[in-house]
């Protein structure tokens, strides 16, 4: 029947011209086109075609019977089958099963360096490589085979493709074994025996200038049983710069000039930059949807054009392409789940509980609270038992008891569907296991993020589905295995989402020869991208793609020189098309304007290149570092009862005093792997006070006893609360702990050597009323009081483990500074000693002398027993100046504090502290950022 | 070209350029001469460092030729400055049209952008298992953070591999109780990460074989310290000491004797241990006064001997801790690299470090893609679709070795080209090598040089520029007066660094001398008072309005930070910065949202939660006593991605409490940076916290604003106007904590070592002598640090800096400055209302008086013409499968059922879209179809289709009526209808026909294929049909038109063989 060219004139949309063109001489009734078969090159053509065919039909009140509609792409894969081809699955798995078991010494040209570990994981990546490889051969018609015979003598590649063409010959092998075919080769069979669906009495490809090698042989067979027109969106008179095919020759349009005014250049800085601008000229019109569309030949754009639109257009934007699947909710949680059942670390079971799928499904089971509550009690597991693993948690939540049942029945949830997924096929159980967790709940059609969850869900069924009747399962070595490849797949496949109608389109640059809207911008036409350019390809680089009739980038410039100039010349008249590009890429590369944009004529060009590759305008200028709101505190009672370390917090610093210690504001600490310096302070304390009761033991002189004593304790409260496998980190702080406690065990034997017997440890402040100071209660725990049992002295010793040794004085008392005044400090807080003024920082020594005076007498010596990081450093370090007027001047400071805390005085911060927890908060600048009402204290102006 | 004039006219060039002399203009030139030349664009390669610069070189080459091609008196110029005055208009413009042609196949981009390009193309030989992807410095930071909890928690799960590291980490930190890991890994990984690249052999790491090959002074024998003290001791006992000495001993030996090998020393052990390292060479002699308790005390030559054993033993104990301590963090690098080549690098996820160590292969002889050379060459061609002639590289002072390693081959062949048809250029100014934190070796300019001209071929010929093209004279004098003064240098620093800067010293020229230009070097008390200088200077030049570029350059980022604050608040021109910003952390507003994902995640942290309280959002949260705006948080990032959620609450900040335009601006990266955490698919947040707390985006100066910007960053960038107000600092030749690597000339690594106490070192001649070697080294990059700063002004230049106090030692920036500017005294001035006191000024402090903006461009980009185009209408479209949407339990979605449902369903719809009329003999028929084509898969559709056709009410229903009629069996439309486009298709239509062919009665038979259970009555209206079918019945009304109401709708339920009649709706 032969293959006849038509020419549809560019002064028409490409759409309504195909469809007045398929719909020829139809006069009236309804359209009916039901045995054609339509070619365009995309799915969003087809989309174009089916609505212009039925506006067409409007137009004269009939409605349209449409043809079947394909992409080049499905007419190769459509169809009757003989076999059975194998699935995206398939490709994969027999890929990765030739991989895992080729010996790489046959291979030395494409596996000069064996991979570090031959997995799964690299058989996969591998696999995608080599499945790429065979898609961009394939189009041509070919092989690895093909290319690894028949190439001339001076091949540099020889060999390497000659091993290609020796995997590939295992694969095929591993395929047929199977009873599969590989897709590719099965599109090049099918090309050449094109089977022409039932019914079709006529083939037409509509604005296509590019298609596929392989669906032109297709269509050449079809030829010979029924007519087969190719629509060539130009004017006829063009004829000459096209082949039979419609394809733009290369010869011309790689020279041709390509009209366009210096008017519609935007050169802009990057891809944000670009969009803005878009954004920016479509704003002026009042319904841009209706009149206006956005190119987006660079991807880089569009997720700043989905903002930039509704922003200054109020308009939402619209990419047909779809979202990636990968990015989906539900592929989310899988890739949770693949990652639990790698190594079912506790990490990751705290990512599964925040997952809303697992909640959900929790909340809906009886015994379990709702979420915030469950993660409450979730966290405080976390932070405080650290463990490693599901394992490891599971055995501490079961030693602590009832208490925490609720973490203990969220582990064995997480057991038991980790046990379920890895009991038995991924296809069999993760379609269970998604029943379980979604059980109860249901997706509302009309939503559309329930639709995307629909999608999603779908889109993974047929996976598995896919991976159920795949022959080569066998070779994953386990659910986790199966689930990354379902989740790679997945990652490949797109949502498509449903157009608004008041959207404005943004199209990739393929689909814009479909595009009808008059005001047409361009934006990402930069060089590399439009053209797409490919450079350095490691299979198949242009030199090879060129010598193998595939793809390559001189035909890729003529098509899309052909493009540019066709958009711009249907919008020539009752139309524009504007042009935007970038200087830089969104990660700062230089980009270039698009040679497209250069084909004027000679005497134009030094014009054209100094408009193109001038800079872009300036950004705006940025504004000035500003809040937009102050920052007030909440306002929350003091406090009912105050302990001996509070006071040195407050004397630091009220302010952020009334951060920690009122509204208690304490971070959660999410990468928290190791005990913080207070949970390594009180595991050595724990074990010293145990020491201090222990009545037999805590009287010896013998460093060996003690050191025994200690690190038996030592081991039995760890290992209580780490459970019996910690992790690395907790067993260093573990040994930390016993070597500095060793070495204390030294000193301990010396001071009791010296008279120096424990009277009691751990002592409390008695609780209630009993001791109070200015009102309220006061609270503390004094870690040692000790006698000596030669003079009769008593001694008060606090243990302290930070790095560094720690003096008793230094810790409670400082000399005012040169440039600082008595004025700038409370009275309470600063007192004279020898004629020199000092402040106080901390209260906690004499506040422990006060509370024990009826005990110990008013004499009472204290001192700091020292654990640091060098143990060399260990030791008692007494506070030598124990005088009265000290104490009284501490006891007053004390007084003032209290009194101050009561009045609700808050406020101003401390100029320097040195650390600032709330530094990230307030950037530094409380005093300006803050709203100071609620900390003034009462009587203070506000 | 021939070979004449290849060989005669493009020769090898290295040429040593200095600041602002022409570097890129000459690059360019030669660019352009190549191609006069007859060289394809294409085989020229020309690379540099930075992106900027790379792209610079296209711009500038463009603009030449477009120049050129336009004007005669360009061309002209242009010929000259290439060297080839014949060449005119017309060429230049043949070659513009060639260049851009060629434009995809250039190489004219980044050194690291070419490396990478050469892993891209090598992916299998360099054994990834994916095509390779850049790392930026966000994703790098999360991938590093991946890793490091892996190493915590491989190591945690027991076995050899947790012994060893916690072994490994033991041994690390030797001598100290480390009680926090966490952050001390995070410190080895991040400082010394790229040493083990660089170094991966363990053999080099704290082995006392390889740093003392001679044997070390301290690992002598097995001293025993206390056995010297003791000897001392009684001999210091029949000594006279003062009260003060007797103390100081007593105290010592108390303390050695506590002393523990490991252990640092104590106070009391550090300062007599100190004056003993002191007086060492005198120890050796056995006559030596020691210093102990603040007076000098006589040795005899026992004492010595016995006090120099005592300091060897301890010194000895402390070498050795170190060598142990060297080779526990090489364990932990080991252990963390081989987790990261797994996890990262072998996936193909590369940060630039990676791609050298790939191409490089480190500790091997050759570079990994040129073991097999000539084979690796070819192919580095073949498949990079490129064969270069000509190299070109610019900033060369900057290039390291290891990069020069993984490029020399390629460059071997062109200068080793027996035809001498290739050529060579290299262009740096070695007085610029301020990236030698980044490995960037300025040696290598003479190594190569001398390397290829002593290997034959073609020679390199030297040139040196010394004309500055940018600065005036005042500037130039003043750089020729603080760098060309080397005696001042020589008093002032290190030997090795004076004659290293003085090789590549040229005393500077400027080309413009008669620029009204002017330096002023001033002295200000405190910071405050020099913020406020900088900016009295600027309300009193008004640089912006007199159309000059004006830049102050600063040491560090925070410097950077608090001067762009002190500015923007205080002076009324804009102000911008060439710095890192962070939109997680460094606003408010992006503070409000990481609190808010953080809190919503993990409801216990009240940290954030009474931040949120603090911000607008206190009423929604105090209102909301269920919970439920954190779930509903944390199920809309599950949902729609970090960056969806962010942009919606920034919505719905701005209507609780408005944003600021700064906030606003911010709060747009923000949401960038989520998208592109978003990407991956990632949910967690606590990794999205932690990636937002550290992200960082380069914000841009824009020239028409004051720029603000470290001294790195402003290399290669010229202003009219500079101010150096932060010249403040300590000495230049202070190294860096932390590991000491040990390079041999050839650039080998000798040894690694985390060294000892600097009195150690001192003592000993390696260690002496590598300190030496990395003091000179690290003063001479400060020198390039200075100079730097000091070339940049093209017209004025404003150095203010802290007075110098008469007893300061220090030899910093200012000391030097004012060593070689100053001029005894000091002379008052004013900058607008500030007080100073003028050092030293050069040329005319009016200077910018004579300076006019020139009058505006218009730059405002055309809008079109016309607004008016025709509006197209584009139509809802409409399904009629989702005329009402459905619900859809889980419990169905995730069932097998539904997929071979549907499956089954399609190939039900297929074998009925066959049956035309029906007849008794219609089962038959069908079933003789089956019987040819029937399949497992397909078996259980055929049956059903079968039962239906048994059952005579069905068969009925197929039945061709009595009167004329139509059949429609699978048919789609395509139809606009109520302002929808609607598309479907009908299983089965029959149009009754009137005697014109007129259609006067129809009818829909919809086929449904649901498997539900049989005992529970069927409900159209439940199943969503209903809605279907109005949709399918008013289009046939339209296509028909008949009334809609009397078009008659039924659904076949294939499965329970039953015929539904749906009424027409009200």
């Amino acid at each position: 029947m032969g293959i006849e060219r038509h020419f549809l004139s560019p002064t028409t949309p490409l759409p309504s011209a195909a469809a007045r063109f398929l719909a020829g001489e139809w006069s009236g009734g309804h359209l009916d086109l039901g045995r054609e078969l339509a070619v365009v090159p995309t799915r969003q053509a087809g989309r174009r075609l089916r609505e212009a065919l039925a506006v067409l039909a409007s137009s004269r009140n009939a409605a349209v019977f449409p043809p079947r509609v394909v992409t080049p792409e499905s007419l190769l894969t459509q169809g009757a089958e003989e076999g059975r081809i194998a699935t995206a699955m398939d490709t994969r798995l027999a890929w990765a099963e030739v991989l895992l078991g080729i010996d790489f010494e046959r291979f030395p040209h494409l596996f000069p360096s064996p991979p570090a570990r031959r997995d799964f994981n690299w058989a996969l990546g591998t696999a995608t490589e080599l499945a790429r490889v065979k898609r961009l051969l394939a189009e041509g018609g070919l092989c690895m085979r093909d290319v690894a015979g028949g190439r001339q003598s001076g091949f540099p590649e020889g060999a390497r493709w000659r091993e290609l063409a020796e995997l590939e010959r295992l694969y095929r092998e591993t395929m047929s074994r199977k009873g599969r075919s590989d897709p590719e080769e099965a599109k090049i069979e099918r090309a050449r025996r094109s089977e022409l669906p039932d019914a079709v009495e006529r083939v037409t490809l509509l604005g296509a200038p590019d298609p596929p090698p392989l669906a032109m042989v297709a269509l050449e067979r079809f030829s010979e049983r029924v007519q087969v027109r190719v629509a060539v969106y130009a004017e006829s008179g063009d004829a000459g710069n096209f082949d039979a095919w419609g394809r733009p020759l290369t010869h011309v349009w790689s020279e041709r000039v390509i009209e366009l005014t210096g008017d519609v250049f935007h050169v802009r800085s990057d891809p944000p930059d670009q969009a803005d601008r878009a954004a920016e000229l479509l704003a002026g019109f009042e319904r841009a949807e209706r009149v206006g569309a956005v190119g987006a030949a660079d991807a880089a754009v569009i997720p700043f054009l989905e903002r930039a639109l509704p922003a200054r257009c109020g308009r939402p934007a619209y990419n047909p392409d779809g979202r990636p699947a990968g990015a989906e909710e539900l592929a989310g949680t899988l890739g949770v789940l693949r990652d639990l059942m790698r190594a079912p670390e506790f990490d990751l079971c705290g990512e599964l509980l925040r997952c809303p799928v697992f909640f959900r499904h929790l909340e809906r089971r009886s015994g379990f609270p709702p979420v915030e509550r469950l993660l409450r009690e979730w966290d405080a597991f976390a932070v405080e038992c650290l463990p490693g693993d599901l394992q490891d948690a599971l055995t501490l939540a079961r030693e602590r008891g009832d208490e925490r049942m609720v973490v203990g029945r969220v582990l064995e949830a997480i057991r038991s569907l980790l046990g379920e997924l890895r009991d038995a096929p991924l296809y069999d159980t993760l379609p269970v296991v998604l029943r379980e967790i979604h059980q109860g709940s249901a997706f509302d059609e009309g939503r559309e993020a329930d639709r995307r969850y629909l999608a999603t869900a779908g889109e993974v069924m047929l996976l598995l589905e896919d991976l159920r009747d795949s022959p080569f399962a066998g070779r994953l070595t386990g659910g986790a295995d199966g689930l990354h490849l379902l989740l790679a797949l997945l990652a490949e496949r797109r949502i498509e989402e449903d157009r608004p109608s008041d959207a404005i389109d943004v199209l990739g640059w393929l689909e814009l020869l479909w595009e009808d809207a008059p005001y047409l911008v361009l934006t990402g036409m930069n060089e590399g991208v439009v053209p797409e350019t490919l450079t350095g390809d490691a299979f198949l680089p242009e030199s090879l793609r060129r010598e193998l009739g595939l793809k390559h980038n001189t035909a890729r410039f003529s098509r899309d020189a052909y493009m540019m100039e066709t958009l711009v010349r249907s919008r020539r008249d009752g139309g524009r098309t504007e042009v935007v590009f970038g200087r830089w890429s969104d990660v700062g590369e230089p980009m270039r304007p698009s040679r497209l944009l250069l084909r004027t004529r000679d005497n134009d060009l030094p014009d054209r290149v100094e408009r193109l590759f001038a800079e872009p305008p300036p950004p705006v200028i940025k504004p000035a570092w500003s809040s937009p709101w102050r920052f007030t505190p909440r306002a929350e009672e003091p406090l009912a009862g105050i302990s001996v370390t509070q006071f040195g917090r407050y004397l630091r610093c009220p302010f952020r005093f009334y951060l920690s210690d009122v509204l208690r504001m304490d971070a959660f600490d999410t990468a928290k792997a190791e005990m913080d310096d207070g949970e390594f302070g009180s595991l050595c304390h724990a074990v010293l006070e145990a020491f201090a009761n222990e009545t037999e033991v805590r009287d010896s002189r013998d460093a060996d006893e003690i050191r025994r004593f200690f690190s038996e304790t030592l081991d039995t409260l760890f290992r209580r609360r780490y459970g019996p496998n910690p992790s690395a980190p907790l067993e260093i702080q573990m040994e930390a702990a016993a070597a500095r406690l060793e070495r204390l065990a030294e000193i301990q034997a010396g001071e009791r050597r010296l008279g120096w017997r424990i009277e009691s440890g751990e002592w409390r402040f008695p609780g209630g009323d009993s001791l109070t100071l200015g009102g309220i209660p006061l609270r503390g725990v004094v870690d040692r009081i000790e006698r000596n049992e030669d003079s009769g002295a008593y001694r008060i010793v606090d243990y302290k483990t930070s790095d560094r040794n720690r003096i008793p004085e230094e810790d409670h008392i400082v000399p005012l500074k040169r440039d600082e005044s008595s004025e700038d400090f409370p009275d309470y807080a600063v007192f004279e000693r020898e004629g020199k003024a000092y402040r106080w920082i901390g209260l906690q020594l004499p506040l422990y002398r006060w509370a024990l005076r009826d005990r110990c007498g008013e004499d009472v010596a204290c001192a700091y027993f020292n654990l640091p990081r060098a143990v060399t450093e260990t030791g008692v370090y007494p506070w030598e100046d124990q005088s009265r007027e000290l104490q009284m001047a501490a006891l007053r400071c004390a007084a003032g504090v209290v009194e101050s805390i009561r009045a609700g005085r808050f406020w101003p911060p401390s100029e320097k502290v040195s650390y600032d927890a709330f530094e990230g908060l307030f950037f530094g600048d409380p005093w300006d950022l803050v709203d100071p009402r609620v900390l003034r204290g009462k009587g203070e102006p506000k | 070209m021939n070979d004449r004039q290849a060989n005669e006219t493009v020769p090898n060039e290295m040429i040593l350029a200095s600041a602002g002399s022409g570097k890129t203009y000459r690059l360019t030139s030669r660019y352009i001469r190549l191609m006069a030349l007859g060289a394809d664009p294409e085989r020229i390669i020309a690379l540099t460092f930075t992106r900027k610069a790379a792209g610079e070189f296209l711009d500038e080459i463009l603009g030449k030729l477009a120049r050129a091609a336009r004007d005669e008196n360009a061309a002209a110029d242009l010929a000259e400055a290439i060297g080839m005055p014949n060449v005119g208009r017309d060429e230049f413009l043949a070659f513009l049209s060639r260049l851009v042609e060629r434009m995809p196949q250039l190489e004219l981009g980044t050194l690291d952008g070419f490396f990478f390009r050469i892993v891209r193309g090598f992916p299998f030989e360099l054994g990834l298992s994916a095509p390779p992807e850049i790392l930026d410095e966000n994703s790098m930071r999360s991938e590093k953070r991946r890793v490091f909890r892996r190493v915590f928690r491989q190591a945690g799960q027991g076995g050899r591999a947790r012994r060893e590291f916690v072994e490994a980490f033991k041994q690390a930190t030797w001598g100290v109780q480390e009680k926090r890991l966490a952050a001390r890994l995070d410190e080895f990984i991040e400082r010394y990460h790229e040493v083990f690249l660089a170094v991966p052999d363990g053999e080099f790491w704290g082995n006392p074989r390889r740093i003392w090959p001679e044997g070390s002074v301290w690992l002598v024998d097995d001293t025993d310290p206390r056995e010297s003290l003791e000897t001392l001791d009684r001999a210091f006992s029949c000594k006279e000491l003062t009260d003060a000495q007797r103390r100081t001993w007593e105290r010592f030996v108390c303390e050695v004797g506590d002393w523990r090998p490991g252990s640092p020393w104590s106070d009391g052990m550090k300062r007599p241990l100190g004056n003993a390292l002191r007086i060492w060479s005198d120890l050796e002699t056995g006559r030596a006064k020691w210093t102990i308790g603040g007076k000098k005390l006589e040795l005899s030559g026992d004492e010595c001997l016995r006090l120099k054993r005592l300091v060897q033993a301890l010194c000895g104990a402390e070498v050795e801790k170190k060598l142990q301590v060297t080779r526990g963090l090489y364990e932990i690098l080991r252990g963390y690299e081989a987790l990261y080549a797994d996890l990262v690098r072998g996936g193909g996820r590369l940060t630039f470090s990676d791609i050298l160590v790939l191409l490089s292969a480190p500790g091997s002889e050759r570079p990994r893609l040129t073991q097999d050379a000539a084979d690796g060459r070819l192919m580095v061609n073949y498949r990079l679709d490129g064969r270069y002639d000509h190299w070109l590289l610019d900033e060369f002072q900057d290039t390291s070795y290891v990069q020069w390693r993984a490029l020399s081959d390629l460059i071997d062949e062109v200068v080793q080209d027996p035809e001498g048809r290739r050529s060579f250029f290299y262009v740096g100014d070695v007085k610029q090598a301020i990236f030698a934190w980044r490995e960037g070796d300025a040696r290598l300019f003479r190594e190569i040089h001398r390397h290829y001209n002593a290997s034959g071929g073609k020679p390199i010929q030297e040139r040196r520029m010394s004309e500055s093209w940018r600065s005036g004279p005042a500037v130039i004098d003043t750089v020729n007066r603080v760098f060309g003064n080397h005696q001042v240098m020589r008093d002032l620093f290190p030997a090795g660094a004076v004659e290293r800067w003085s090789e590549g010293w040229d005393r500077h020229r400027a080309r413009h001398q008669d620029r009204n230009d002017y330096v002023a070097f001033c002295e200000l008390e405190g910071e405050d008072g020099r913020y406020r200088a900088v900016l009295e200077l600027l309300r009193e030049i008004r640089p912006l309005e007199r159309g000059l570029s004006c830049a102050i350059l600063v040491q560090r980022n925070r410097k950077a930070a608090e001067l762009i604050q002190f500015l923007r608040r205080h002076g009324d021109f804009p102000v911008a910065a060439e710095a890192d910003m962070r939109p997680g952390i460094d606003n408010p507003l992006g503070g409000l949202l990481l609190a808010l994902f953080k809190w919503a995640a993990y409801p216990s942290d009240r940290f954030a939660r009474e931040h949120l309280m603090m911000t607008p959002l206190r009423d929604v949260l105090a209102g909301d006593r269920s919970g439920d705006v954190g779930r509903d948080v944390l199920e809309s990032v599950h949902r729609d991605g970090f960056a969806a959620v962010s942009e919606s609450w920034i919505a719905r900040m701005e209507t609780l409490g408005g944003l600021d335009a700064f906030n606003r601006e911010r709060g747009a990266f923000f949401v960038a940076a989520a998208r592109s955490f978003d990407r991956h698919g990632r949910r967690s947040v606590a990794e999205f916290v932690e990636f937002m707390s550290e992200y960082t985006v380069r914000e841009s100066a824009p020239e028409n604003a004051v720029r603000v910007m470290t001294v790195h960053k402003s290399k290669g960038l010229g202003f009219d106007v500079v101010l150096l107000p932060d010249l403040e600092g300590t000495r230049l030749d202070g190294a860096s904590r932390g590991l000491k690597v040990d390079r041999a000339p050839d650039r080998r690594v000798r040894w690694v070592l985390d060294p000892p106490a600097r009195e150690i070192r001192e003592c000993d001649p390696v260690l002496a002598r590598h300190d030496a070697e990395v003091a000179a080294d690290v003063c001479y990059e400060r020198f390039c640090q200075l100079y730097v700063a000091l070339t940049r002004a093209k017209r004025a230049m404003y150095l203010i800096a802290e007075p110098r106090k008469p007893s300061s030692k220090s030899k910093n920036f200012v000391r030097w400055l004012s060593d070689a500017l100053g001029e005894g005294n000091t002379t008052p001035d004013h900058w607008g209302e500030a007080a100073v006191n003028l050092v030293y000024s050069r040329g005319n402090a009016d200077w910018y008086r004579a300076c006019q903006a020139p009058p505006a461009e218009s730059v405002t980009a055309p809008q079109p013409e016309s607004r008016r185009f025709a509006e197209r209408v584009r139509f809802r479209r409409g399904m009629p499968s989702r005329a009402r949407p459905r619900t859809i339990p889980a419990a169905s979605l995730f069932s097998p059922e539904s997929r071979r449902g549907l499956d089954f369903g399609t190939r039900v719809h297929e074998i009925f879209a066959r049956v035309g009329w029906s007849s008794p003999g219609t089962a038959d028929e069908v079933a003789s179809w089956r019987d040819a084509e029937s399949t497992n898969e397909t078996e259980e559709a055929w049956e059903d289709v079968l039962a239906c056709l048994r059952d005579p009410a069905i068969l009925d229903a197929l039945a061709k009526p009595q009167e004329p009629a139509e059949l429609w069996r699978e048919r789609s439309f395509e139809v606009i209808l109520d302002g929808e486009w609607v598309t479907g298709t009908f299983d089965r239509v029959v149009l009754r026909l009137g005697r014109s062919g007129e259609a006067v009665g129809a009818e829909i038979l919809d086929y449904k294929t649901d498997r539900g259970d049989p005992d529970i009555p069927l409900d159209p209206e439940a199943s969503g049909y209903t809605g279907q079918l109005d949709v399918y019945r008013r289009v046939l009304a339209y296509m028909t038109g008949l009334p809609a109401r009397e078009i008659r709708c039924r659904l076949l339920f294939t499965q329970r063989r039953e015929l539904v009649d749906l009424p027409a709706e009200r």
